[in-house]
């Protein structure tokens, strides 16, 4: 299991490695956010710390209305014994030191969170199935 | 010592800049409105765009054509609105000094 749920502040929290162009791998933890629409946002610093390789720009709209650019770079990812490439984007300010995965990035495995006993579990769907 | 993740070789305005005008020029009249909500990768160099549902997927299928390009991506129609976590926005010309 890769998931938990931090005691600090009660959120989902993925347990991930993540690799740039450069050899070193870094270990980090995200914050599960099944509202975010794509795999994975990365702090700028991470980004700059595995040597990620910028794959695409393009503008996007603010929730204040102000109009910004988006960033995407090429990360490898590690999870529950399996590596894949994924587009993460950058997040901007540097004083965000928290990264952020969706759920796109655990596919093929399905998230089942528990909320009353403050659990988070990774699994694929035929298993679940398996299990219903 | 200045790092910045964005290359220095990459002047992003003049590159969004051209993305957007091959998206106006030529791709508007062809993927509007039949793919409105898909994105599009655009290569500005060769003027090739592809698809995708997520604008992960639309670089993903870029880069197996143009594996060290940089892509114009745009979200087809309506401009693609952006999470609360990456409001905080620092203009593309920022540097950050880091003592290495």
């Amino acid at each position: 299991m890769i998931g938990y749920f931090d005691a600090e502040d009660g959120k989902p929290k993925v347990v991930l490695s993540v690799k740039g162009t450069k050899r070193k791998e870094k270990q980090l933890t995200a914050l599960f956010d099944t509202g975010h629409s794509g795999s994975l946002s990365l702090p700028i610093f991470d980004l700059i710390e595995i040597g990620a390789k910028l794959a695409s720009i393009g503008r996007a709209q603010y929730a204040d209305g102000r109009i910004g650019i988006d960033y995407l770079f090429s990360v490898k990812v590690k999870f529950n014994g399996i590596e894949k490439e994924v587009e993460a984007s950058m997040i901007q300010n540097p004083q965000v030191t928290q990264a952020i995965a969706g759920v796109q990035l655990f596919s093929p495995f399905i998230a089942l969170i528990d909320f009353r006993n403050k659990k988070l579990n990774l699994i694929k769907e035929n298993d679940l199935r398996k299990k219903l | 010592m200045i790092i910045n993740p964005i290359p220095s070789t990459i002047n992003v305005q003049d590159l969004l800049k051209k993305g957007e005008e091959i998206y106006q020029q030529e791709l508007k009249s062809i993927l509007e409105p039949g793919n409105n909500g898909k994105y599009v990768a655009i290569e500005a160099q060769s003027r090739k765009y592809f698809l995708g549902d997520t604008k992960e997927e639309a670089v993903a299928e870029a880069k197996k054509n143009f594996p060290d390009k940089i892509f114009v991506t745009r979200r087809i129609g309506e401009i693609e609105k952006i999470a609360s976590y990456s409001q905080e926005f620092t203009p593309p010309s920022f540097s950050y000094d880091w003592v290495l």
